[in-house]
């Protein structure tokens, strides 16, 4: 069996840039961090998960 | 099931100036490796979309599509992300399918204690069968050391950003590597470390 176990962490934020256009990327996706444009497509084509109303949660326990 | 989380209410914020509110990554449970290609950097409000692809992309690049039968994942907020997650996994077209038949999930040793009394005999770790004594806390160890590294990135560009993560992590991983022999009790008995 394999184990893994994930997390997030959310002291690694980033501050915007102002032109992210000339970055320079000499690696994307051949360490940790996964590659950049596949992930944006993922992203922007992922449902984001359905938000339960706080009243209904509370009335209408599942 | 635990319907309101702090992580959960925070990531959801979003904020105006900054573009990565985080990064979520795999690991593995036993050594606490951070996964090849499995960090991802959360955009606001979208917290589970990304530990969905991270998790693909662990499957895919951890070499777990052929020949495992079972996988152990290990979440915080598991009882909540493994609510339709093979339908999610089904629905997105930039996942791999998920490979296996058996597809445990457990919440660390910490974390559970802070959920619902139901949440522990569900998902602690002691309780399922060949997980082994695993404390799925690991990823809160390699990010308190990430921790040290991450805030000097914060105001760097995002590609100077991405490789002096890769590198810190990376090394972490080399430092496990390297250092297996003294962590380990019979080897250090062996060898009189």
């Amino acid at each position: 069996m394999r184990s893994f176990v994930t997390d997030g962490n959310f002291t690694a934020d980033h501050i915007k840039q102002k032109r992210d256009q000339d970055d320079v990327w000499l690696s994307d996706g051949e360490g940790i961090m996964t590659a950049r444009e596949p992930y944006g497509t993922h992203l922007k084509t992922a449902k984001p998960p359905k938000d339960v109303c706080f009243f209904c949660s509370v009335l209408l326990p599942t | 099931m635990e319907r309101s989380f702090r992580a959960i209410l925070d990531a959801n914020l979003g904020s105006g100036v900054k573009d990565v509110t985080g990064i979520g990554a795999h690991a593995c449970a036993r050594h606490g490796c951070y996964c090849p290609s499995s960090g991802v950097n959360f955009v606001k409000g979208e917290v589970q979309p990304a530990i969905d692809y991270s998790l693909s992309e662990t499957c895919k690049h951890t070499h777990c599509l052929h020949g495992v039968r079972k996988i152990l994942h290990i979440y915080d907020i598991e009882c909540q992300y493994c609510k339709n997650l093979a339908k999610r996994f089904a629905a997105g077209k930039s996942f791999v399918s998920l490979p296996v038949v058996e597809f445990e999930k457990a919440i660390g040793m910490f974390h559970v204690h802070g959920h619902q009394d139901s949440c522990f005999f569900r998902y602690a770790t002691t309780f399922i069968k060949g997980a082994g004594m695993v404390d799925g806390e690991t990823m809160e160890t390699n990010w308190s050391t990430l921790n040290t590294v991450s805030p000097s990135v914060r105001t760097a560009t995002l590609a100077h950003r991405s490789e002096v993560l890769d590198d810190h992590m990376n090394d972490g991983n080399w430092k496990k590597l390297v250092n297996i022999g003294e962590s380990s009790p019979v080897l250090r008995q062996f060898f009189y470390l």
